[in-house]
């Protein structure tokens, strides 16, 4: 199918950019990747668009200081080839190449990834699948066509990267063109929580970096559970991270993906701090993950194997953290 | 609805330099089919799964299905009706032939120019790496096995670049 005609922007300053966000009723386009089949299921019908590419201060890896400051339209495969990223930030190295194919990773970018949209399987099907039932919550209608009744959208969140970028405590630098409207804030701050509108940028604001730690003695792990290696988002997905201190464990955060309609992160107070690595109870983690998650079958495994599943790949990333640090 | 306008780009591909108006919904897939003619690049699941409209865009694979044309400004774009230059096969493509590594043949101009992709880059992979290259091309007939031996075979048979 065609897509329908929008109008094109194609700043080549961000103060234009953030201008035209300003002004405009626009979407961003980044790799395309995410929002162009949407588009094509006509999921997303923007009626004008903003193109990335004439930006090359929103790409790049850069070490500044304690920190490696990374732009948001880096593609996916300059992420896992970059040497830097590996060394500094391993997790997203792993997390990265987790992500889709190679050919998706060359157009793909940091900033589209976490700010893709929950899924569905209710929801991302085509305008010809649609036209034979009511729209659902998430479509702007009234009715949820995975748990019939329900007056919440259970579409769920599916990103490889914001787990990752979360469980190393990364930032977001987000940029706006009114007082005030620059600032930093954790990974995490960008997800509602809501189905049917799973972040939180407000319009007229642009996410332009991503700024992650560089730590010492760490350890770090993405296990990721789907049934064609090649393509597929997660069915459960797991992002474990640890810092230790004379051999015993510092902190440890672990990060769940698919497990709702926003990255989930597993409480772990008590079960790995303080301890020596070898003396973490792998089963007391996956315990330790919350048992209400809004997990219904809406996705192509049922919810009840998906759940056993994040316990599953939960465990092997924290493992894998655990073996490493 | 305000005027529908074109953009003017330029793209060379398989080394021509192309001026072209296009309006900014079409993909570059629907440019090089229809206004370029070249229909190697095949139209699947137009949802960037399939691998069916690979093209090399500076040297690398992309889906050209998920790509708007004017987003491929000032790119070079090989496509696999330029692959082989002058010559009347590729060394990759005699590979296939070599191999029988085609069948229906939808998923193989994707395939053979992911694997020239590879080649420029690693012209020695090992046989995980040539999987892991080609894991984003499907091949619904399911010969993945002659397709890796015959990319595998490129780089015994090669003398000299490819």
């Amino acid at each position: 199918m065609r897509l329908p005609y929008f109008e094109l922007f194609e700043p080549a300053t961000v103060p234009e950019l953030l201008t035209i966000l300003k002004r405009e009723q626009v979407r961003v386009l980044a790799g395309g990747t995410d929002i162009m089949p949407l588009m094509r299921f006509g999921l997303l019908q923007p009626a004008k668009l903003v193109s990335l590419r004439n930006l090359p201060e929103l790409k790049g890896v850069e070490r500044r200081g304690k920190a490696l400051h990374i732009g948001a339209t880096t593609t996916l495969a300059e992420i896992a080839g970059s040497p830097i990223i590996e060394k500094d930030a391993p997790l997203l190295h792993e997390a990265a190449l987790a992500v889709a194919a190679p050919p998706i990773r060359n157009v793909a970018t940091i900033g589209g990834n976490v700010f893709q949209n929950s899924r569905c399987l209710f929801y991302n099907q085509s305008a010809a699948w649609r036209r034979e039932r009511q729209p659902c919550l998430k479509a702007g209608g009234e009715v949820c066509l995975a748990v019939p009744g329900s007056r919440k959208c259970f579409s769920v969140y599916q990103g490889d990267i914001a787990p990752a970028l979360i469980a190393a405590g990364a930032k977001v630098r987000i940029e706006a063109k009114k007082k005030g409207g620059s600032r930093e804030v954790p990974v995490e701050d960008l997800f509602t929580g809501r189905g049917v509108q799973p972040l939180s940028l407000r319009s007229g604001e642009m996410a332009t970096h991503f700024v992650i730690p560089i730590l010492q003695d760490t350890g770090s792990g993405y296990a990721k559970f789907r049934l064609r290696s090649a393509i597929d988002y997660p069915l459960a997905g797991a992002a474990a991270f640890v810092t230790a201190r004379k051999g015993t464990i510092a902190s440890a955060r672990l990060v769940l993906s698919a497990a709702g309609p926003a990255p989930v992160i597993v409480p772990l107070d008590g079960v790995a701090a303080g301890k020596r690595s070898g003396e973490i109870d792998l089963d007391a983690i996956a315990r330790a993950i919350p048992k209400n998650l809004p997990l219904v079958n809406n996705h192509i495994l049922p919810a009840s194997y998906r759940r056993e599943m994040l316990s599953v790949f939960a465990k092997r990333a924290m493992k894998t953290a655990l073996d490493r640090v | 609805m305000d005027k529908k306008s074109k953009r003017l780009i330029t793209l060379t591909v398989n080394g021509q330099e192309y001026e072209l108006a296009t309006y900014p919904n079409r993909t570059l897939l629907e440019v090089l089919r229809e206004d370029l003619s070249l229909k190697g690049a095949k139209e699947a699941c137009e949802d960037g799964v399939c691998g069916a409209c690979t093209v090399l865009l500076d040297g690398k694979p992309v889906r050209s299905c998920l790509l708007l044309a004017v987003e491929a400004q000032g790119g070079e774009i090989t496509t696999i009706e330029g692959l082989s230059g002058n010559e009347k096969v590729h060394p990759i493509q005699q590979a296939f032939l070599d191999h029988g590594a085609v069948q229906c043949g939808y998923c193989t101009s994707g395939m053979v120019l992911t694997a020239k992709a590879l080649l420029d880059a690693n012209p020695k992979p090992s046989e995980e790496e040539v999987l892991t290259a080609i894991s984003g091309n499907f091949c619904r007939c399911t010969g993945y096995n002659k397709i890796v031996k015959a990319i595998s075979s490129v780089k015994t048979d090669r003398e000299g670049g490819h």
